[in-house]
């Protein structure tokens, strides 16, 4: 479900597999604990095969704790099902990270709502 | 008058001033531009006689629309804004709106919500219209720069134009129960799903409800979004989006172009967040602009000075005790208008049940009395005869002006068409002129609202499909304008009904390649022109290579079919290559009674309709000549075929030594009916047969006579079209 490793003062945390409200128990547990650490985080949601509202809802929740307390938290390199849940929530513009878009297929797309986002922030 | 009595005349009155309204818009494009500013007059009459009354009966829904419109009509009046086609469409889909209005209140009290939705939208459009008017005049309000007394009166609870929100997409504002997670209510696939029914525009996520760390559970749902949503869907459809979550969270959707008082209702509404941060919710979300965020927050906090549970509009009206002599007034000037309506209206409003029944009486009285004169014949006093016949007269005139009660212009129906072929022909891009004649030809009152279906297929299909392209018609050298003919008449006991187009015709190869290859005609099997061209009124044929909007789908056809035969009539269908088609809708008068001629064969006796019958000749076997079992005589040096009644319906019974012949005339073709006796005029009131003998034909109905006896009317147009297709059956062998 995921990996941690501290280095350069950040813990980079790597989620993997399906991250659905049938994991957000074990998720929690898991994943909150590295909140208290008192650095910053570093997201990694390239293994993410599946994300749903609870997750994406920890996320969030995450995120808010970090700024509160002045570290960073960063999402990076979404995949593909990640980022169609959070433009699908308005989750995009929320988080404000770099989504890498990928190439080819499905591109013009996400150009698009790339720029409606621009256009709101 | 009671209250809800003059309601009803009033949802009555306000349909004809819409039909006149309707008749006079479609004038506007045709006319010269003396004759506008009558027009536009009567036009803005109709439009503020709705108007006055509905606010009378405090109509909100009727009176807050047709308010716009009737200030855009004052504008035209004063010529500040210009006809244009553009403009008369839209003034006929807001004479349309208005009569849903009506409609809807007259149902169930009060306008819909979809309807409201669609108010607005329709203000909107009018609005652009008013702006412009209002650049070249000196009043900039957007409302009349002739400024009554009575219009100012509505000016403050109903103008909409500065209460509505610039806002074209719906709002939805959702806040998730807690539980929705553990229910499986994954706002995501709501939100997908609402993807399937329009376009969201913008969302915005809220996080104003996540907890601290220490205050998490993983499994609550602690989400709440506000929408932007772009859909031409109802209300009711965005509702059933969330059916399942309707319980447990907190739900509101706006319309486009929602009040400004809506969007208070909201702020209100959400009552766990401050006003402050709903409002910039808003504003964020695109849904208001900060001048109308600031508006609503000021008109709000005024409000709840004034009392917290009163509404904007009540508040201006109550408030402003200017208001009370003009309203006085207003009401005054809108009873007077009443009167002269009053007194312009001649005709008198009757129940059509009750109708029906008095014509159900004199039908029983006529047959009655016919009993009577035969009684007093049998009897044989001469006074009684002559009195009893003196009777019978007045009867008679009795009978024809009671059945002439039910008859009306078809004139009505026609002039309807005018306004599908306007609309069709733009949306179609063809110019398109529909010229009508026979108008004033009349017929009973339940054939003409039963044929306005019908009739409705056959315009739309000769629009759409009948009609070429202005492009094609250029090519062939006809000219630009099509032309679409509606046409009634009336023929032996018959009205005839044309639909004709000028179009390309029907081509008698093409549908019968298409109906075998539906499989509606056998291969082998030979068909005649009419037979081929009836074909495109059967179930499930179209000629269309195309499935437009419009017509093509290959129903509506054959509904027009089964409607006439539903009425007893038939329908014919004439086309040439290149010229045109025209189609025929022959149906009876639907007379209860009819002037019938009695013949009698053996022992039973049969009614023929009086007016098809010609002559009566002798009948000598000896002049009768056979060929493939149709017999004939010579009439005169002309070929009239025979039916012989006796053999037809296998009367029993001696045959007499002297017979005679009925020329009956139907379709244009002559028949001789072969009887044994000629017994004399009768009126018959016609009784159906039962369902046991729909399938008979040659008999259309039943009479009792004057004697108790049972006789069968002939049904002489059906005789005639069996004799003709047996020669034609003949003829192709």
């Amino acid at each position: 479900m995921l990996q941690v490793e501290s280095r350069d003062g950040a813990s980079h945390v790597v989620l993997e597999g399906e991250l659905t409200i049938y994991q957000a128990q074990d998720l929690a547990q898991q994943f909150l604990p590295l909140l208290d650490k008192d650095e910053s985080l570093v997201v990694d949601l390239s293994d993410v095969s599946d994300i749903d509202s609870s997750c994406a809802q920890l996320l969030m929740l995450a995120r808010r704790h970090c700024q509160a307390r002045g570290h960073q938290c960063s999402l990076v390199n979404h995949s593909q099902p990640v980022i169609d849940v959070f433009e699908t929530l308005g989750l995009v513009s929320w988080f404000g990270d770099p989504v890498v878009l990928p190439g080819e297929q499905g591109s013009g797309r996400r150009t698009q709502s790339g720029q409606t986002e621009g256009e709101s922030a | 008058m009671s209250m809800e009595a003059a309601l009803q005349t009033y949802f009555t009155e306000a349909r004809e001033m819409l039909e006149d309204m309707e008749a006079q818009l479609l004038e506007i494009e045709h006319q010269d531009a003396d004759a506008l500013p009558e027009t536009l007059n009567a036009i803005f009459r109709a439009a503020h006689t709705v108007k006055g009354s509905a606010s009378l009966f405090g109509l909100d829904g009727i009176v807050d629309f047709t308010h716009v419109v009737e200030n855009l009509l004052d504008r035209m009046r004063d010529g500040d804004v210009g006809v244009s086609p553009e403009l008369v469409s839209l003034l006929l889909r807001c004479q349309d709106h208005i009569a849903t209005l009506v409609d809807e209140t007259e149902a169930d009290g009060e306008v819909s919500e979809d309807s409201r939705i669609l108010s607005r939208a329709l203000i909107v459009e009018l609005g652009a219209y008013l702006d412009e008017g209002a650049g070249s005049a000196s009043d900039t309000s957007g409302l009349p720069a002739a400024g009554k007394e009575v219009e100012q009166a509505h000016d403050y609870p109903e103008d909409e134009n500065d209460d509505t929100v610039d806002n074209d997409c719906w709002h939805i504002s959702l806040r998730f129960g807690r539980n929705s997670f553990r229910d499986g209510m994954d706002p995501i696939s709501f939100l997908r799903f609402l993807e399937n029914i329009g376009t969201v525009r913008h969302i915005l996520i809220l996080d104003d409800w996540l907890p601290d760390l220490a205050d998490y559970d993983p499994e609550d749902c602690y989400l709440g979004f506000e929408i932007r949503f772009m859909s031409s869907a109802t209300k009711k459809e965005i509702e059933d989006v969330f059916e399942f979550i309707r319980e447990d969270s907190d739900i509101h959707i706006l319309a486009p172009y929602s009040r400004l008082s809506d969007y208070i209702d909201l702020i209100e509404s959400m009552s766990e967040e401050s006003d402050r941060r709903i409002g910039e919710i808003l504003i964020e979300c695109g849904a208001l602009t900060e001048a109308e965020l600031a508006k609503a927050l000021a008109l709000q906090a005024a409000a709840e000075e004034a009392d917290q549970s009163r509404r904007l509009g009540e508040i201006v009206a109550q408030d402003d005790d200017r208001l009370t002599p003009v309203v006085d007034a207003a009401a005054q000037k809108q009873t007077q208008m009443r009167d002269a309506i009053n007194r312009k209206q001649k005709s008198l409003r009757v129940d059509a049940d009750k109708l029906d029944h008095l014509i159900n009486l004199v039908g029983e009285l006529v047959t009655a009395g016919a009993g009577t004169f035969l009684q007093a014949q049998i009897l044989g006093n001469a006074e009684l005869i002559e009195s009893m016949s003196k009777l019978n007269d007045l009867l008679e005139e009795m009978r024809d002006a009671s059945l002439k009660l039910r008859m009306v212009a078809i004139g009505a129906t026609f002039s309807k068409f005018q306004r599908v072929v306007r609309d069709m022909a733009a949306d179609l891009d063809k110019e398109v002129d529909l010229a009508i004649t026979g108008a004033d030809t009349e017929l009973d009152k339940s054939v003409v609202e039963k044929i306005g279906d019908p009739l409705m297929h056959l315009v739309r299909n000769a629009v759409d499909h009948g009609l070429e392209s202005s492009a094609e018609r250029e090519a062939a050298g006809k000219p630009l304008t099509g032309t679409i003919s509606l046409n009634a008449y009336h023929d032996s006991g018959n009205i005839v009904i044309e639909v004709g187009d000028d179009g390309r015709g029907l081509d008698p190869d093409k549908i019968l390649a298409k109906a075998r290859e539906k499989g509606l005609v056998g291969e082998d099997q030979q068909l005649s022109r009419a037979e081929i061209f009836d074909l495109i009124l059967r179930p499930g044929f179209s000629t269309a290579e195309q499935v437009s909007n419009i017509s093509g789908r290959g129903v509506g056809m054959d509904v027009v079919r089964r409607n006439v035969i539903e009425m007893r009539g038939r329908t014919e269908i004439d086309s040439a290559p290149g010229e045109g088609t025209t189609i025929r809708i022959i149906l009876p008068l639907t007379l209860a009674i009819i002037d019938g001629f009695v013949v009698g064969v053996g022992k039973a006796a049969f009614v023929v309709p009086l007016d098809v019958v010609q002559e009566c000749v002798e009948f000598s076997e000896v002049d009768q000549t056979e060929r493939d079992g149709q017999t004939y005589i010579n009439l005169r040096g002309n070929v009239l075929p025979l039916v012989n009644i006796r053999h037809r319906f296998g009367v029993q019974g001696e045959r007499p030594k002297r017979r005679s012949v009925v020329v009956v005339k139907a379709e244009g073709q002559s028949v001789g009916l072969v009887v044994d006796r000629l017994m004399g005029e009768f009126q018959t009131v016609i009784k159906p047969l039962g369902p046991v003998f729909t399938g008979l034909s040659g008999i259309s109905g039943s009479t009792i006579m004057g004697s108790g006896e049972v006789a069968l009317i002939l049904d002489v147009q059906g005789l005639v079209q069996q004799i003709t297709r047996g020669e034609r059956t003949a003829a192709n062998h």
